[in-house]
């Protein structure tokens, strides 16, 4: 089928078969490798992605599902060379070791700032519980985005 | 292989009518992209129900409340119309996997689907739910007591859609919760999907339904845990009672030592969540 | 400059936050082809035929590799140095399956997708034998040999010290460990390259050594050294998963085959399945008490799972061996043990490398032992925490500055021991749902090999016309800010900033031999080399100043990427310049490190639990980690270092357990392998005892590995504080909590 949408604000066009799965979409297709694959059954959060403004697994997505969405993907938060602010904080707070739980983790925070600019630290929890990270104890994360949510008050 | 994305119930029906036996239906994607990624055989049809306007809404109809197959769990977490009697609904939308699977999860994916642990089968069986299928070009309504008929099975045959789900309405004081205890707090397989309805009167239970999934092959409704809580208000002494015929009920049929263990404990916590309901300040008596 | 002891992101922080750091699954060769493993469905037989039908009809598919024909020399997946003894009982491909997932082919295709769908559609007829599940299995009289060579390894005895004869109480006590799987969020992967032309194999992973590797791969296709060079790439986590040599042989095979280059990533069930997993162990502990509480001795016996190849079970499990004198100091150990095959997912390296199993039992027994003599837990182990100077009587090496009773102290008072015990007395008095119970324990480990490997590294350092440092050494950063730490050590010694330190991981083709990270030698052994190196350079830069300016080099001094001496000062990068031109001379400097030295390295850990007796729910209330480290280089990246080891023993203590089914198949699945998740996850408070006394560079120790050590113990400790158990198979999940409530609360009928 040939699917129409948008990724990072681009538009594409591209042939593809209906059951493929966005996560190969970005990666294979355009080239977009910073969305990454720990699991293959939406268990570890890697894969997140925006569709819509919602934050879903690119792994768990096929092209059938993606006509005229929007698909937003970690990078696509930098802006003509410039982190964004998500990113930002999430280096300063020491927020990232390993990095392959990263982007997705970035994006599961996008997507709650996005729809509730002041979380609660319980909201926080609840919108990244199905973001896995093996190498921290998620403190620095939760850090970050509570300062997210902090700075969103300003 | 032929993709087809309808945007409504008119053009399903005629794409099926057409659509040979080799098909497979998409909504949310969650459980289909796991079942089907390495299936042995090419499909010939695959159908998207994610866009299929009278599958994706929420609406109150004539003496029911409808709610469309295609809705997220995410789209049930938060409607104003499952904030009161309904509520069960929404805390089990909530409480399903993660966010991302949520977002795209849909309700009509998680009943066809009919794991025994399925988060939406007791709440829609303990508020008496009916399914609506697209069977043969026409709508038919079922109970969905008759809808499971063993782990992942429904009567679904191929080709059938489940287009939506019919909750009665009920006009007295009717509260309902879900309680789900599973591996871990957030993100987890039910181990037990409680759902529980109540009529109260004065600070008295005048009727009850309680559903359960996940402790047999198919959700269950459990009559003597209805007749224990009826007529009575909530105090410990009732919910340890509910408890034990749980506990039973387990020992008697799957034999399950862990649940059967678990069942007060489960009992005690479920019945907990209806204590403001009663005045009871979120005490038991 | 301030730089140690000050917190900096990890070296490629900006670009893992956006997206642009590569993995090695992540690299785009020209002409790559990917690769998907086929592997055996059945635990135990022999392939007798592999039908590609199926395969030959779909498209993109390029080839397949079978093990129907010989590929390369069998090897050993622990190997790691040349000439070093192990069983090479794996061959690339195994017609001889010995276990579900055991690899038995590839396929090549155009995309990774369609490498994966073909493998699906092999089908693989086998002549199926009886498998042995479990040790007893292969223990059993009559039992098939999984290799030739029997299914028990040779029986270890290790006895240091005498059992004097004494008036000791006993306290016997069983510890049952789970397999457990690293879950790395990286899959294994691996792209490999052959350059028909010049034979050139070229690996790109992420592994823990580059040389080891090297040496594997070499081997098993007999190839000299030089035309293979592995380079590794940025890891997505390994804790010891990425250590043994699993999807690099199939690469290379692939590439050698095509003869180009190839991509080979795992998917979650073949990490869960095909690499490796933590080993079973059934370990037997008696420990010996006077009566005050002095350990007299400890014996345990263990019975280790190796699984289906021997690969470093036999060394694993003599290496519990030598962790009984890391923390504690008493005459007696005897320690029997023995490595048993059986068809089920290999066993292999897991971060401690066997200490934190040994913690679990050892503590495990003191907590029972403290229990019997009615005496405090923490009381009892600062009556026998090992002392500054104190021997580690296995290797006859001091344990130097060791200050594990100083982590005990100021443990036992900000987690405010006493009070706490005191609160759960009272709370558990009640004796309502909800039980509370606290408990310590210890862990200790290494820094590095010495003395039982002749450990050595070298570094190189130059610097450029701008003044700024290129560096040369073998790292393997993890991802816990390896690199940045050696830019740091590199910039606190020249007095520069760490941005103008420009330092690369492992390139066989480039970087020094280094026997890779392991041991937690990299900060402590290539570390201290670094940091002499850069004094090295240092001083080449004195003596440059000294021979052109004629200033005595003693009196030149330090300050800011330059050198003084009264009121004249020269900048690096004006040195190295006049260098260059005035004297034709490089300024650079090479440094060859043999370590001589293992200081005890240690931390104790604090939880405080609470324990849902209706439904055998764990939660942890608090939790403190005090760890003797001589110095926090970089204290952010060592806080969440130990922070996730905490909650990576506090997941292994209540929930992690790879299953194998009646089939023989292990769980592949994070759906059913459940982990703490942000949900749950508790604040962990983090202290650390800081005096630089060692060799380490700063005088610091290792943190990687020891902080892992005592987790498990600590949270298994506290439930069966909680509870008034003795519980120790982990996971102590839901089902166990509760089955052993309810065989030991006779009294209580209903739970509570």
């Amino acid at each position: 089928m040939f699917l129409n949408f948008y990724v990072n604000g681009k538009q594409v066009g591209i042939n593809v078969a209906p059951d493929r799965r966005l996560i190969d979409i970005l990666r294979e297709d355009l080239e977009l490798t910073g969305t990454k694959e720990g699991c293959g059954e939406g268990e570890c959060g890697s894969c997140t992605v925006l569709i819509d403004g919602k934050a879903v697994h690119a792994c768990l997505t096929v092209a059938i599902q993606l006509e005229g969405s929007h698909v937003l993907t970690i990078e696509g938060l930098e802006h003509k060379g410039e982190l964004s602010k998500i990113q930002k904080v999430f280096i300063e707070e020491n927020a990232i070791q390993c990095g392959f739980c990263t982007p997705g983790m970035i994006m599961s925070a996008k997507a709650l700032l996005m729809n509730n600019p002041h979380p609660s630290e319980q909201d926080i929890r609840n919108a990244l519980a199905g973001n896995i990270c093996r190498c921290s104890g998620y403190s620095q994360i939760l850090k970050a985005v509570k300062k997210l949510a902090g700075e969103h008050m300003k | 292989m032929n993709a087809y994305k309808p945007l409504n119930l008119d053009e399903l029906k005629s794409i099926l009518l057409t659509a040979g036996d080799n098909i497979s239906f998409i909504a949310g994607g969650t459980d289909w992209v796991i079942n089907n990624r390495f299936r042995k055989k090419s499909l010939d049809c695959l159908i998207y129900l994610g866009q299929i306007a009278e599958m994706k809404i929420i609406e109150k109809r004539k003496g029911e409340l409808f709610i469309g197959a295609a809705c997220t769990m995410t789209d049930l977490a938060n409607h104003s119309l499952l904030n009161k009697e309904h509520l069960a609904i929404a805390e089990a939308a909530s409480s399903m996997g993660s966010k991302q699977i949520r977002n795209h999860a849909t309700i009509g994916g998680n009943i066809a689907n009919a794991s025994p642990a399925s988060d939406l089968s007791a709440p829609l069986m303990c508020l008496n739910a009916s399914v609506y299928i697209l069977q043969n070009s026409r709508i038919i309504k079922i109970p969905i007591d008759k809808f499971f008929v063993g782990a992942d099975k429904t009567l679904l045959n191929q080709k059938e859609v489940v287009i939506g789900f019919a909750l009665p309405e009920d006009s007295t004081a009717l509260y309902s919760h879900y309680y789900k205890l599973g591996f871990r707090k957030e993100v987890s397989v039910a181990r037990f999907g409680v759902a529980i309805a109540i009529k109260v009167n004065n600070s008295i239970v005048a009727d009850a339904r309680v559903a359960l999934s996940a402790i047999g092959p198919v959700p269950v409704r459990l009559p003597e845990i209805e007749n224990l809580l009826k007529h009575k208000s909530f105090s410990r002494q009732t919910a340890k009672e509910a408890g034990i015929i749980l506990r039973d009920y387990i020992k008697n049929t799957s034999g399950r030592e862990y649940k059967a263990w678990a069942s007060i404990g489960v009992m005690e916590d479920a019945l907990k969540m209806f204590l403001p309901a009663m005045n009871q300040n979120g005490e038991y008596l | 400059m301030e730089i140690i002891g000050h917190s900096y992101p990890i070296h490629d922080a900006e670009e893992k936050a956006a997206g642009t750091a590569i993995y090695a699954g992540d690299m785009r060769l020209k002409g790559m082809v990917y690769a998907a493993l086929i592997r055996s469905t059945i635990p135990n037989g022999y392939v007798r035929d592999m039908d590609f039908s199926a395969v030959e009809q779909m498209h993109g598919i390029v080839g397949w590799l079978t093990c129907t024909e010989d590929c390369g020399e069998p090897f050993c997946r622990y190997r790691n140095v040349k000439g070093q003894i192990t069983a090479e009982q794996e061959n690339v491909w195994n017609r001889r399956v010995r276990f579900v997932g055991d690899r038995i082919g590839c396929i090549l295709a155009e995309s990774a997708e369609q490498a994966r769908i073909a493998a699906s559609r092999v089908e693989v007829i086998y002549d199926e034998y009886p498998p042995l599940l479990t040790p007893e299995d292969s223990i059993s009289n009559g039992a098939p040999r999984i290799h030739s060579d029997g299914n028990v390894s040779q029986e270890i005895t290790v006895e240091v010290g005498q059992l004097q004869d004494t008036e000791a109480i006993s306290v016997d006590t069983e510890t049952i460990l789970s397999r457990i799987n690293h879950v790395a969020l990286e899959p294994h992967v691996c792209t490999a390259d052959y350059n028909r032309h010049t034979g050139q194999l070229t690996i790109w992973s992420p592994n823990q050594s580059v040389h080891g590797l090297r040496t594997v791969i070499g081997d098993i296709f007999k190839l000299p050294y030089h035309k293979v060079r592995v380079i590794k790439t940025t890891m997505g986590g390994s804790f010891g998963g990425k250590q043994e040599w699993i999807v690099e042989p199939a690469a290379a095979a692939a590439a050698i085959y095509i003869r180009g280059p190839v991509q080979l990533a795992l998917s979650r069930e073949e990490v869960f399945q095909s690499t490796i997993c933590r080993a079973p162990m059934h370990l037997k502990a008696r420990g010996k008490y006077e009566n005050n509480g002095k350990i007299v001795s400890f014996q345990v016996d263990n019975t280790l799972d190796a699984g289906a190849y021997l690969g470093n079970s036999k060394d694993y499990c003599g290496a519990v061996a030598n962790k009984f004198f890391r923390c504690y100091k008493y005459p007696h150990m005897k320690y029997t043990a023995r490595a048993v095959l059986t068809n089920t997912p290999v066993s292999g390296a897991f971060r401690g490398w066997t200490s934190p199993e040994l913690a679990i039992c050892l503590e495990h027994n003191i907590n029972m032992a403290a229990r019997k003599l009615g005496v405090d837990p923490l009381a009892l182990r600062l009556i026998n925490v090992a002392l500054p100077g104190d021997m580690d009587i296995r290797i006859n090496e001091s344990l130097g500055e060791i200050r594990l009773k100083e982590c005990l102290e100021l443990g036992q008072k900000c987690f405010q021991w006493k009070r706490k015990k005191e609160d759960d007395t009272l709370f558990n008095k009640a004796e309502g749902r909800f039980r509370r119970g606290c408990a310590v324990a210890c862990g200790g480990h290494l820094n590095g090999y010495f003395p039982r490997v002749n450990d050595f590294t070298a570094i190189g350092m130059r610097i450029t016309e701008t003044g700024d440092v290129i560096a040369n050494a073998t790292l393997h950063d993890h991802g816990c800010g390896t690199v940045q730490l050696f830019r740091m050590i590199i910039a606190q010694t020249l007095d520069i900033l760490p941005e103008m330190i420009s330092i690369g991981e492992g390139d066989t083709a480039v970087t020094p031999f280094d026997y890779g990270c392991f041991s937690s030698r990299s900060t402590y052994v290539i570390g201290r080399a670094a940091q002499e190196c850069a004094l090295s350079l240092l001083n080449r830069l004195k003596l440059v100043v000294s021979r052109l300016y004629e200033v005595p080099e003693k009196e030149l001094v330090l300050s800011n990427g330059s050198l003084r001496f009264g009121d004249r000062s020269w900048t690096f990068s004006r040195i190295v310049q006049e260098s260059h031109s005035l004297l034709q001379e490089e300024i650079s400097a090479v440094f060859q490190h043999i370590n001589k030295t293992n200081p005890g390295v240690g931390g104790a850990h604090f939880a405080h639990v609470q324990v849902d007796t209706a439904l055998g729910d764990t939660k942890i209330l608090e939790y403190l980690a005090v760890h003797d480290i001589g110095i926090a280089i970089n204290p952010e990246m060592c806080r969440s270092q130990i922070q996730g080891a905490v909650l990576m023993g506090a997941s292994a203590a209540l929930k992690e357990h790879v299953t194998i089914d009646s089939k023989g198949a292990s769980l592949g699945s994070l759906k059913k392998y459940h982990m703490l998740n942000l949900s749950e996850a508790p604040e962990i408070e983090v202290r650390f005892i800081e005096d630089g006394c060692t060799d380490g560079p700063f005088g610091c120790k290792s943190i990687g590995e020891v902080c892992h050590v005592p987790p498990t113990a600590a949270i298994v400790g506290a439930v069966n504080e909680a509870l008034g158990s003795d519980m120790c198979q982990i996971p102590l999940t839901q089902d166990r909590i509760c089955s052993w409530l309810e065989k030991n609360r006779k009294d209580k009928p209903e739970c509570f």
